[in-house]
């Protein structure tokens, strides 16, 4: 009941201010008078009964606490002067707010697209039990790439794997497709258009170049995915010689191309004129072993009607694919490995004597990935550069906060002085300025979540869709990742809350009068601030150096990814 | 030097304060004179921690405060025991009466020995 009574008190605080001071009015009053009595002269009588109470302004501000719900009142009242001292010192709020904000937006929708593009597994069902096979060649280099042949024979000899698939990519012209749906598709996004550089993705007659992943029967249900409509490719398919060659369609080509036309499914298209007829449609995004949505999924026996006279399914020289397996239950990577190295060596026996499958390998086996290992290696010391740089940049902007908030808490010692003579408790001051912090973070904090958008809208979305379509679709979902935004938040928040807290921690240690009088008595404290000062001027020199220099390598490196063929 | 009399009255003060009122409703003025005079002067409590105090034990329910007239015809805050209070107030005589004896029968015991 007492604390409903407080909560109510704070929808009357006027009056229970005015009772308040006619209480201890009444008091006063009534001592005066009786100190008059008692023979003192009427001033000395006043005197005497203020001096009775000791600090006036201090007990009301006791006695507000006690009566008022605390917390929230005051924390209004905090919130409140907080966001007038913001507004009153726009240059500092408006700086604190981009250099913070910027900081945060930056990191988040970087790691946000790290974890969402090259963190990301395989695209399965239960993708922990993904794995990418490989090998090292005898000369020790790594080589993802194995023959058809040799596929065949892991998949039916190996039993460490509940399912192994094998997959090749392939860029096909659709040349037709019967019942001509409307063609037009929205192309490119705004920066394509202003910056005007969509390369040309028509070729003649109306045909257009799409993806296409070439995959074993068994891709999708080893993957444990289905059509979202239609129905995918089965491994025991029995195939029909004369039936029609089929093809899935991405549920992204789908909704481009299609408009989502249900009416799809079953419909012829000419692939490298070649009729194919569309037997399902896979779910939207859906990528499996690939870094990206393709346009079409076809079945590796068909790999010879796109390219007639291909030899991919007869030759066992022909390093066409690259292996993903899901290991069988209770099976472990190592065991995965001798079982594959056992029979490498068999199969090397049957290759030719030039070819470097017939020489000594290793077996790897890796955690499911669509990048192969040899793009990760070379894509990694790009990936810790950026990852420093982007790490620079918060470190940067948690110390021009940190800067700004000391440079400001020396302006900040003269009213924090003040306030605390005229019985501001230590803690009331301190809460104050937390609250400060807690705003101006939060604040900074909503503008990076708009920087976070942007920056990812500009570099994922309008990027991908000034790619080439030929490169398909990317499909990366690009929200904020809201645990890294909580997680660089947090930091931030720290470093910025823990020096807008000096003012209050020097209050606690100067002495009032002190702090009252101009700052030039305080030579001493002058001195050490201009240190500490000095001390992130030169931290944030050092890191401006290194980041530069990292910027440059990495910029070097990236160049030499994309240079690099990527098979 | 009569002021500096009363420093350990602060642990007590809640205790005065609820017998005090105990007698009838009375403001902080009140409370301060009749505390004062009942004692023959020895305790003295200060304005400072009093209506503080007061106000505490409004919180918790133990008095509970009116406006009324007081003998002058001013408007003054007059505090009034409640149940709770009567019931508080009985506890903490029972534990102030305890921890007078015992000290007692320790200063008895230390000065027979001495």
């Amino acid at each position: 009941m007492g604390l409903l009574r407080r909560v109510g008190n704070l929808f009357r605080y006027k009056k229970l201010n005015a009772e308040l001071e006619e209480e201890l009015q009444y008091h006063l009053a009534m001592r005066e008078q009786l100190n008059v009595k008692e023979g003192m002269p009427e001033m000395e009588a006043r005197k005497n009964a203020r001096r009775r109470f000791g600090n006036a302004t201090q007990l009301k501000e006791t006695m507000r606490e006690i009566d008022l719900f605390t917390l929230p009142e005051t924390g209004w009242q905090d919130t409140r002067f907080a966001a007038r001292m913001l507004m009153k010192h726009p240059g500092f709020s408006v700086t604190a707010i981009l250099v913070l904000g910027l900081g945060i937006g930056v990191n988040t929708a970087l790691f946000t697209v790290y974890r969402a593009f090259l963190m990301r597994g395989i695209d399965a069902d239960h993708r922990s039990e993904m794995v990418n096979v490989d090998r090292t060649n005898y000369a020790g280099k790594f080589d993802p790439m194995f023959s058809f042949l040799d596929y065949e024979e892991f998949r039916d000899r190996v039993r460490s794997f509940s399912g192994l698939i094998a997959a090749t990519g392939d860029e096909v012209a659709l040349t037709g497709v019967d019942e001509g749906p409307s063609l037009g598709r929205p192309m490119g996004g705004v920066l394509a258009r202003v910056a005007g550089f969509n390369l040309p993705r028509l070729i003649g007659g109306g045909a257009e170049f799409v993806t296409t992943l070439i995959v074993s029967d068994n891709y999708f249900s080893t993957l444990g995915v289905g059509a979202l409509r239609g129905r995918v490719f089965e491994a025991d398919d029995a195939h029909d010689a004369s039936a029609p060659a089929e093809v899935l369609i991405s549920g992204n080509y789908w909704q481009r191309k299609f408009r989502e036309d249900p009416a799809v499914v079953g419909k012829n298209v000419k692939l490298n004129g070649i009729v194919f007829t569309i037997v399902g449609i896979t779910p939207k995004d859906f990528m499996g072993t690939n870094i990206n949505v393709p346009d079409f999924w076809m079945p590796l026996r068909e790999q010879v009607l796109l390219h007639p006279g291909s030899t991919l399914l007869k030759d066992r020289e022909d390093a066409c694919c690259r292996i993903y397996g899901r290991l069988a239950r209770g099976v472990s990577v190592g065991e995965a490995r001798a079982e594959m190295d056992l029979l490498a060596e068999q199969l090397s026996a049957q290759h030719m004597t030039y070819s470097d499958a017939s020489k000594p390998m290793s077996i790897q086996i890796s955690p499911g990935s669509p990048f192969g290992r040899e793009l990760d290696i070379n894509l990694k010391f790009a990936i810790v550069l950026i990852m420093c740089a982007v790490g620079m940049v918060l470190l940067i902007a948690c110390a021009n906060l940190a800067g700004l908030q000391l440079a400001r808490s020396a302006a900040r010692r003269k009213e924090i002085g003040v306030r605390a003579s005229l019985g501001a408790s230590r803690g009331r001051l301190f809460r104050q300025l937390l609250t400060e912090c807690a705003l101006l973070g939060l604040i900074a904090g909503g503008v990076s979540l708009l920087m976070t958008w942007g920056i990812l809208h500009v570099t994922v979305v309008e990027i991908s869709a000034t790619l080439p379509a030929e490169w398909g679709a990317f499909a990366l979902h690009v929200a904020p990742d809201m645990q890294i935004f909580a997680y660089v938040f947090v930091i931030s928040l720290v470093a910025g809350v823990l020096y807008g807290l000096t003012p209050a921690l020097e209050s606690s240690k100067a002495d009032l009068v002190s702090a009252l009088k101009e700052e030039s008595s305080h030579f001493a404290s002058l001195i050490g601030r201009h240190s500490m000062r000095g001390v992130f001027i030169t931290i944030q020199v050092a890191v401006c150096l290194v980041l530069m220099i990292a910027g440059g390598l990495l910029i070097r490196s990236s160049m030499r990814v994309l240079e690099m063929e990527t098979g | 030097m009569m002021k500096q009399k009363n420093d350990t009255l602060q642990g007590t003060l809640g205790l005065l304060v609820l017998k005090t009122l105990s007698r009838g409703p009375m403001h902080g003025w009140g409370i301060t004179l009749q505390i004062q005079e009942i004692s023959g002067d020895v305790l003295r409590v200060e304005e400072g921690s009093l209506y503080p105090a007061l106000h505490r034990m409004e919180q918790e329910g133990w008095i509970s405060a009116e406006w009324g007239l007081s003998e002058n015809n001013r408007r003054a805050r007059y505090y009034r025991l409640t149940a709770a209070g009567r019931k508080q107030l009985a506890a903490e005589e029972r534990n102030w009466k305890q921890l007078t004896e015992a000290v007692a029968r320790v200063l008895a015991i230390a000065g027979g020995r001495a």
